[in-house]
């Protein structure tokens, strides 16, 4: 879907990109993760040639960005950006349509895409004909997504699309990001500077330092096969709290022991979820009864912790 | 009280020419200002995308807003000549700045964010001006709209010195004639205007966003039509043009009189006295309003019309002493009436020349004057008492207080002190009846309507009569002030309508009835 290729971008003498290269599937969520400075953002802006580079190519569904006009380039990829940048002088509902006019879309049509998209963003009905300044950042940034995902473009570049929300607003957007089936087809390609957001987010993930490529490769393979030291020190902090998210039900579901029959407020299925989010749950309940095809366990989190224990040591051996 | 009923009066007299300066002055201010718009605001989008012609440009901007306006005006003249043309583009010029900075600022102040989404959307460079750009930096751009629309309120008064129009006409001529409710009936139209408008484009500045398009598309459209209010006033159609002052527009000794006693119809524009001469010279002005020993009269090659049915009062000029002065050196009568009789109209204009355009000094031009008509003596260097004698503020009363000098410093022992460069009439007049001075030179006219208690009816009889006037002012003057008016010089400076000489010989043009039976005959 959309394949880098060598490319290079220096501003003023700053080298911000050096020699990159990468592809991203048709339907994979590629995040590109650094800190900043790294080269990130002027990555993602050569996607859809907000900024040309000097040397290189982007191929965007196999065409040459540079033959391209830029202008239909850009109908076609959605856009979201960290402060959402909505037009303070258009409504909400003419914010959403902006896109679907440029394709001289009908009427009809954007009213009806606008009003699926405020349900599907859980939005109020009323929101409407309010102005942006009148949301709050939570709503402001769905107003943000939605404009984007308008005229259901099948590529969405995000730039740090959660970077300027308070933590909780943040985990509650992220949790709808996750399930909102309009993101389920798409190739996204997204930046960030958090190491977690990456990895619960993203298919792919593209470390970058300095304007280079330290590793690109799933989840994973970062955490577990680390191409060098300095991938190992920027994931070293939070390694067992991303180890648990890239670890799954069904991995350690040999070492999870059931602690008997209590009553249960919830049953998981243990093939859609990681142990993180489990963990998540139990701090607020005692017992969770998880599903895997007929086999029933139920776990506290202590349980968890011993099966935990007992699946490293297995693995660090094998190691 | 009395003096809000006298104004409302004026207003009521005056109701046509107000009406019709409103329109001219609200239609030089946006005829201006919507020319300013179509240059300023493209050239604000350009120096946003061109950030470092920024600079330069708002510097030269900034830099005509510092001219003086009537230096501006001034400089105009040559080139555009006189009337509405250089009056807009002076108002152009000011109305620049504003506009472009308010515009530049506008644009470049927009969050970067909002751009760059704008792009990555799709939209074109065109698109993004008109959807993003110019809608956000709308109210920014207004603000200097209404900054360019006040300014040019404010400036298009001073139209009036360049025959553009205007309320400046009442506010100037009333200065000149030191009429207060004429000077309201500019001032306070002007300052309306100047608050309405603000008013008005501050509720345009706020509008909703969502409106936006449609004012876009009223502002173009109401400019238009205000601009349009300058050409409703119909003047008299003719081939002929006359410039007058503000002063002369108002005096029944003026333009008033001209048409009452005359009834002269001609086409006519205020102008300032500054650039009428010229104007007349360069062909711009048929007839203008002016002085009749007036050293530009000689400096442009211009006659003056006789005055056959006299409206314009005589202003002989004759030197007034005080009785306290005479009755101390009863010399100084004889000595001062020598010169009589010596000076007519056209030997004065001459001396005015020689002051005002070949730059002698006055002290030159009155010494060579005197040698030439043999009044001429060496001073005595006596040590006599000291006389003190007074001038107003202009070249011809410098010439004539070096004459006296001489005269009195060659035909006695007494010495001599002047006083020259006092402001006016009502300086010179004060300083003479305080003993400050012993005598200075006045015109009969002055005497008559500015300084003595005023009667008109018996002014109106005498007024046509330069005797009548002189022997009146005379009796007066020595009753109620004890001052003496001596022997009158010769030349009267006083009104005059003048033409080139060479249109007014072309057209057997030689007195005011004559213009007018030329005007009748060629509509």
């Amino acid at each position: 879907m959309i394949s880098v290729k060598k490319i290079s971008k220096t501003f003023d003498k700053t080298i911000a990109v050096k020699q990159l290269s990468f592809n991203v599937a048709e339907g994979e969520t590629l995040i590109l993760l650094g800190t900043s400075g790294c080269g990130k953002t002027t990555t993602l802006k050569m996607l859809n040639h907000l900024i040309t580079p000097d040397e290189g190519s982007v191929f965007v569904n196999g065409k040459d960005n540079k033959l391209v006009n830029p202008e239909e380039l850009r109908l076609g990829i959605g856009y979201v950006l960290q402060n959402h940048g909505l037009f303070p002088h258009y409504t909400i509902a003419q914010n959403m349509a902006i896109v679907p006019q440029l394709l001289k879309w009908e009427k009809e049509k954007i009213r009806k895409r606008t009003d699926e998209l405020i349900e599907k963003l859980h939005l109020p009905t009323d929101i409407k004909n309010k102005f942006p300044y009148q949301l709050s950042g939570g709503q402001q940034q769905r107003v943000g997504l939605a404009r984007a995902l308008a005229a259901n473009p099948p590529i969405l570049l995000m730039d740090e699309p959660f970077g300027a929300l308070d933590p909780i607003t943040r985990n509650k957007i992220k949790s709808e990001f996750l399930t909102l089936d309009e993101l389920q087809n798409k190739t996204i390609v997204m930046v960030t500077h958090d190491v977690q957001e990456a990895f619960e987010l993203g298919d792919q993930i593209c470390l970058m330092d300095e304007g280079e490529i330290l590793q690109i490769g799933t989840p994973k393979e970062l955490l577990e096969k680390p191409k060098s030291e300095k991938v190992k020190n920027f994931l070293k902090d939070q390694q067992l709290q991303l180890s648990l998210k890239t670890l799954s039900l069904l991995e350690i579901w040999p070492q999870i022991e059931s602690i008997g029959k209590p009553p249960v407020q919830e049953v998981l299925d243990a093939n859609e979820h990681h142990l993180w989010s489990v963990f998540e749950k139990l701090a607020n309940q005692k017992h969770i009864l998880l599903k895997l095809k007929k086999e029933e366990k139920t776990v506290t989190s202590t349980s968890l912790m011993w099966a935990l224990e007992k699946y490293k040591t297995l693995n660090d051996g094998t190691n | 009280m009395e003096q809000i009923n006298s104004f409302f009066q004026f207003i009521s007299q005056e109701s046509d020419k107000l009406l019709n300066q409103t329109l001219q002055h609200i239609g030089l201010t946006f005829i201006s200002l919507l020319i300013a718009i179509l240059v300023a605001l493209p050239l604000g989008i350009f120096i946003s995308r061109k950030i470092k012609l920024a600079g330069p440009i708002l510097g030269v901007a900034g830099i005509l807003q510092t001219i003086p306006s009537i230096a501006l005006l001034g400089v105009m003249i040559p080139i555009l000549g006189i009337g509405v043309k250089p009056a807009i583009v002076a108002l152009f010029l000011y109305a620049l700045l504003p506009i472009i900075r308010n515009t530049y600022t506008g644009i470049t102040n927009i969050d970067a964010q909002v751009l760059e989404a704008a792009k990555a959307m799709g939209m074109s460079n065109s698109q993004v001006l008109t959807k993003v750009e110019l809608p956000l930096a709308f109210p920014v751009i207004m603000a200097g709209i209404r900054t360019a629309t006040v300014i040019n309120v404010g400036v298009a008064t001073l139209a009036a010195y360049i025959a553009a129009g205007g309320l400046g006409e009442f506010i100037f001529g009333g200065i000149a004639l030191n009429n207060t409710n004429m000077i309201l009936a500019g001032a306070i139209p002007a300052a309306l205007l100047a608050i309405i408008f603000d008013f008005l484009l501050s509720r345009l500045q706020k509008v909703n966003f969502r409106n936006i398009k449609t004012y876009f598309l009223i502002l173009p459209f109401l400019l238009v039509v205000l601009s349009s209010f300058y050409f409703l006033p119909t003047a008299i159609e003719g081939k002929m043009l006359a410039g007058f002052t503000p002063e002369f527009m108002g005096r029944q000794d003026g333009d008033l009189g001209l048409r009452k006693v005359y009834g002269l119809k001609i086409r006519t524009v205020v102008i300032s006295d500054a650039v009428m001469y010229r104007a007349a010279y360069e062909k711009k002005l048929d007839v203008i309003s002016g002085y009749s020993t007036d050293g530009r009269l000689k400096a442009f090659d211009l006659i003056t019309l006789e005055d056959d049915k006299h409206i314009f009062p005589p202003y002989y000029c004759a030197p007034i002493v005080n009785e306290d002065a005479l009755k101390n050196h009863p010399e100084l009568e004889g000595i001062l009436n020598q010169l009589s009789g010596f000076i007519n109209d056209s030997t004065m204009t001459d001396l005015n020349y020689k002051v005002d355009y070949l730059h002698q000094t006055p002290e030159e031009v009155a010494k060579d004057f005197l040698n030439e008509k043999g009044l001429y003596k060496n001073p005595r260097y006596g040590n006599g008492a000291t006389i003190r004698i007074g001038s107003k503020i202009f070249g011809e009363q410098y010439i004539l207080a070096q004459m006296y000098k001489i005269l009195i410093l060659g035909n006695s022992d007494l010495q001599v002190e002047t006083k020259t460069g006092l402001g006016g009439t009502k300086i010179c007049f004060d300083a003479l009846t305080n003993h400050q001075i012993d005598f200075y030179p006045e015109y009969t006219g002055t005497g008559l309507l500015v300084i003595l208690p005023q009667k008109r009816q018996l002014f109106a009889k005498i007024m046509g009569d330069k005797e009548q006037v002189y022997s009146y002012v005379q009796k007066e003057f020595n009753k109620n002030y004890h001052i003496k008016w001596l022997q009158p010089i010769g030349f009267n400076n006083t009104y005059a309508l003048m033409m080139r000489k060479q249109q007014a010989q072309n057209l057997v043009i030689n007195s005011i009835t004559d213009l007018k039976k030329h005007l009748e005959n060629n509509k």
